[in-house]
């Protein structure tokens, strides 16, 4: 009897303590973790940009692409290339341009890009981009260029589905991706409808154009819209009305690509087709 | 490093590296096999249908061994392993990735505690009566507690129902998430539909059935010992009843697709038709559906007993383990040797040896029946030889 | 009711409860102090990708030195086309190693101004009518083993050889020496400085001034092969062409070699 009340007894204790335990552990993990609110909450307020010089909040930016004036010249890709050191090959590309040509007679475009093997052939590597000259010795009855790039969208489908929030949009509208924070499981790759965002290999992580933030942030255009020969790149903020942007939304009749999908692009397009998917 | 993708047409630029290769065709018929062959073990332990008792704790181990190797095909692909913690850490919930990490932590211990309960009067037994090494083993196994009173094995009832009850959504939400991923996906005309989650779901029951008949019938016959006819003919209706709904099912999405006539079923019609016709008609449909459907009907029909319904049974599950293969593959690869552009398709290109590639490919499907030969061995669930549940 | 669960259910919940405990220090640990900031992301990757120091300079940078270029590049066509598009953008501390300066495969002078400059001008089916855009083999280049856009063309300003353009025709209308000398250095990019000619292009230097004005009207009439001389001829006036056979007949013949 005694060994069975002794036993009840270490069975109390053990109980005991063990209860009191786990509630001193979930109360000190509630409490760190309100506590951390706190200092949330108290850090938000004291900064309202997380950049020094550069207040996102009053920013609202946006790209436009008038492709009627596209030549297809490729600098824009190019640059983004030396801009941002992306991978030099055929298989990695932040922006690109694609060439629809309708021949006489078919009601289908064909559709091309530099990435096409021809058109390595033609500039002679996969770090040289160029179109070649295929439909030379063809009648040709309608053909241009579509630059693309990643959308910005307001309501990202990548955005959404990044597990870890390794991918976000900012105050100020651009989708960036935290390089350091990504796992690399490419759902975000999959989750584009606009086959903007890649993945790099060699660092494991995902990656796409960020509207050169690094030079927005301070004022100057991306890359692309720097080098565009012919005006076809745009680039401003929407919160000013006569910035280049809200010039060229104003003054035409703009259209997204892939409506359908919800996302809503803040790329507005002039001289879309309807073979542009 | 990667291959690149050949294609014909137009695809956009990024889209020749494919960002989904083999190991993400592995992993949800790995998962797929987890939850099912939790179903085949909740026929008995919570449907109480007493022919799949001789299948029902084998089917808890196997469906144990798997899912422990279940992370193993998602570490290999992720670009950065080390941080896959980081999804269960600041877990993004809109995203059904971020699922995972919990439905696989959950599950997991779930069935741990399943198993430990159903196997811990066996457990207190083999402590009991061995020395050494393997007694410390099965000491600690078992708590260090060998209560097995009449009131001990009552709250060990109790707890396994509930676990097996609660066991089945969560089973089913490992594998099901994985169909939602790619039914909610906008971007791919040839995943986006509403019922991909219970074509995934019923899939994966019907290779669980599979491959437990298939386990049931080799460590029968290696361990010398009679086939339950009662259990494999459950077995084998079962899968009949099951594979018939998904098939109906799987041709339901694809009809619809057809029907429906929307932009993009150009290029899907002339992918089906071209270089999935083999895959898709033929293996996966064809033989992998509806020729086991037709065998085991027949058998069913014909009133078939002994050495021919083992035959015929063994070749259906066969077919049907091929059939959902093929359709984790068909889907997965599929999906993305359809360009987004509508305009173009591409040809998956695996490699042989590699990081991501048929030979790891082949060792993670393997390995997890070389951790289930360990755990029976460990742990024999074989009905005949012990008292417990 | 707890003391009397058997002691493998304590334990069991125990350990359970354990492993729950850890999980949850474990997320407040493993949790980046600076996510969620701002939303469902670590705050303090915005400045990191604010922080990276822009490549392209644009074409104020490289104008603060290159005053020379200013003049050309701002009132031609060429204005839209940012200098780093041909030059290149720096990459290493060159010249100056207080100042970055371009240094790469493309340099000063491009080595394959028909490659580079086909990049925009060569006809492609895609390009817009308007933009000009020429045809390689139909394109008058001088009668040159490794032809060059600039022999022409002010790549700078490139529409200072448009037969249309204001700043182009005529090349010159005085016969004083200044008016004659901006003529002669335009013959000069073939036939060169002193009139001795390069390659296939011939000398002319010490011709006589009869038989250069025959040449000259000749080609002046298109009565003539070489579309390029043809083009130049039919610029000049008869009182230029005159004047030039008098300057060339009389220069120093050029020595054999």
């Amino acid at each position: 009897m005694t060994k069975d009340k002794k036993k009840t007894e270490r069975r109390e204790f053990l109980c005991a303590t063990g209860k009191a335990l786990a509630g001193l552990g979930v109360a000190a993990t509630g409490g760190t973790l309100l506590a951390r609110e706190d200092d949330a909450a108290l850090a938000a307020k004291a900064a309202s940009f997380p950049t020094k010089d550069y207040d996102w909040t009053k920013h609202r930016w946006a790209y436009g692409i008038d492709a009627t004036k596209c030549i297809g010249c490729l600098r824009c890709v190019e640059a983004c290339k030396v801009e941002n050191d992306v991978v030099g090959d055929a298989n990695h590309f932040r922006t690109w341009v694609e060439r629809y040509v309708y021949l006489e007679g078919e009601d289908h475009a064909l559709v091309d890009s530099h990435a096409d093997p021809q058109n390595i052939a033609a500039s002679g590597s996969e770090s040289e981009y160029r179109f070649d000259n295929r439909y030379k010795d063809k009648k040709v009855s309608k053909a241009f260029f579509i630059p693309k790039l990643c959308n910005h969208c307001a309501h990202p489908a990548c955005v959404q589905v990044c597990p870890v929030g390794a991918t976000f949009r900012t105050e100020d509208g651009v989708v960036l991706i935290d390089h350091d924070y990504c796992i690399g499981c490419r759902y975000c790759v999959q989750a584009c409808p606009y086959g903007a965002r890649l993945f790099i290999e060699e660092e494991g992580v995902s990656d796409k154009c960020t509207w050169c933030y690094h030079r927005i942030t301070k004022g100057l255009m991306p890359a692309c819209v720097e080098v565009c020969p012919t005006g076809t790149r745009v680039f401003g903020d929407l919160n000013d009305a006569s910035s280049p942007v809200s010039e060229f939304i104003k003054n035409n009749q703009v259209q997204v690509l892939k409506p359908e999908s919800g996302n809503a692009p803040m790329c507005f397009y002039v001289g879309l087709d309807k073979d542009v998917s | 490093m990667t291959e690149v993708a050949s294609f014909t047409g137009y695809v956009y630029p990024n889209e020749t590296i494919i960002p989904w290769g083999v190991l993400i065709v592995i992993y949800p018929y790995l998962t797929g096999l987890v939850a099912g062959a939790f179903t085949v073990s909740s026929f008995y332990h919570v449907f109480g249908m007493q022919q799949f008792k001789p299948v029902a704790r084998l089917a808890l181990l196997t469906s144990l061994s798997v899912m422990l190797f279940v992370p193993a095909p998602l570490l290999l692909h992720l670009g950065h392993p080390e941080r896959s913690y980081l999804s269960m850490v600041t877990p993004h919930l809109t995203s059904a990735f971020a699922m995972f990490g919990f439905f696989a932590a959950f599950y997991t211990i779930l069935l741990v505690l399943e198993v430990w309960f159903v196997f811990r009067a066996d457990n207190v037994a083999r402590a009991q009566n061995s020395t050494g090494l393997a007694r410390s083993f099965y000491r600690a196994v078992t708590l260090w507690s060998d209560d097995v009173s009449p009131r001990a094995r009552v709250i060990d009832a109790k707890w396994l129902l509930i676990l097996a009850i609660v066991g089945i959504p969560s089973a089913h939400g490992l594998h099901g998430y994985i169909g939602f991923v790619y039914g909610s996906l906008k971007a791919r005309q040839w995943w986006e539909s509403d019922l991909m989650p219970v074509i995934f779901l019923f899939s994966a029951i019907v290779s669980g059935i599979a491959l437990l008949m298939v386990l049931y019938v080799v460590t029968s016959k290696l361990r010398r010992v009679r086939i339950d006819f009662a259990c494999l003919k459950g077995l084998t209706l079962a899968l009949w009843g099951f594979l018939m709904f998904t098939v109906i099912l799987e041709g339901l999405e694809f009809a619809n697709l057809v029907y429906k006539g929307k932009e993009g079923v150009d290029i899907i019609m002339e992918y089906v038709q071209g270089p999935l016709f083999w895959r898709y008609f033929v293996l996966q449909f064809g033989f992998g559906a509806l020729l086991p459907v037709a065998l085991m009907g027949l058998m069913v029909a014909l009133g078939t007993r002994g050495r021919l319904f083992v035959a015929g049974a063994m070749t259906s599950a066969f077919l049907v383990l091929m059939n959902v293969l093929l359709m984790r593959w068909n889907v997965v690869i599929g999906g993305q040797e359809i360009s987004k552009t509508g305009k173009g398709l591409l040809t998956y290109p695996m490699t042989l040896f590699g990081h991501e590639s048929f030979v790891s490919a082949s060792i993670l499907m393997i390995a997890p029946f070389l951790l289930l030969w360990l755990l029976v061995r460990l742990f024999p669930p074989w009905v005949d030889r012990s008292e417990s549940a | 009711m707890i003391n009397n669960l058997p002691k493998h259910i304590v334990r069991l919940i125990l350990l359970l409860l354990f492993s729950l405990l850890l999980a949850l220090v474990a997320k407040s640990y493993l949790t980046d102090p600076s996510f969620y900031e701002y939303g469902h992301y670590r705050a303090d990757t915005i400045p990191e990708l604010a922080a990276g120091e822009p490549v392209y300079k644009g074409s104020v940078y490289c104008l603060e030195c290159h005053e020379q270029r200013k003049a050309d590049w701002s009132e031609g066509a060429h204005v839209a086309v940012q200098c780093e598009v041909c030059h290149g953008t720096n990459r290493e501390v060159c010249l100056n190693p207080n100042q970055e300066h371009p240094e790469s495969p493309k340099t000063t002078v491009p080595a394959d101004t028909i490659r580079l400059c086909t990049t925009c001008h060569l006809a492609l089916a895609a390009r817009p009518a308007k933009h000009p855009q020429i045809i390689l083999g139909q394109h008058p280049f001088p009668d040159e083993e490794t032809p060059q856009c600039y022999t022409c063309h002010n790549p700078h300003s490139p529409s200072n050889m448009e037969p249309a353009g204001e700043k182009a025709l005529p090349l010159g209308i005085t016969e004083s020496p200044a008016g004659l000398a901006e003529v002669v250095s335009k013959c000069a990019r073939c036939h060169g400085k002193q009139g001795q000619g390069r390659n296939k292009t011939p000398a002319l230097a010490g011709m006589q001034a009869d038989v250069f004005i025959e040449l000259m009207n000749n080609y002046k009439s298109g009565n003539s092969e070489s579309k390029t001389m043809i083009k130049f001829a039919s610029r000049l006036s008869d009182e230029e062409i005159a004047g030039l056979a008098r300057y060339y007949e009389g220069l120093p013949v050029p020595a054999p070699d």
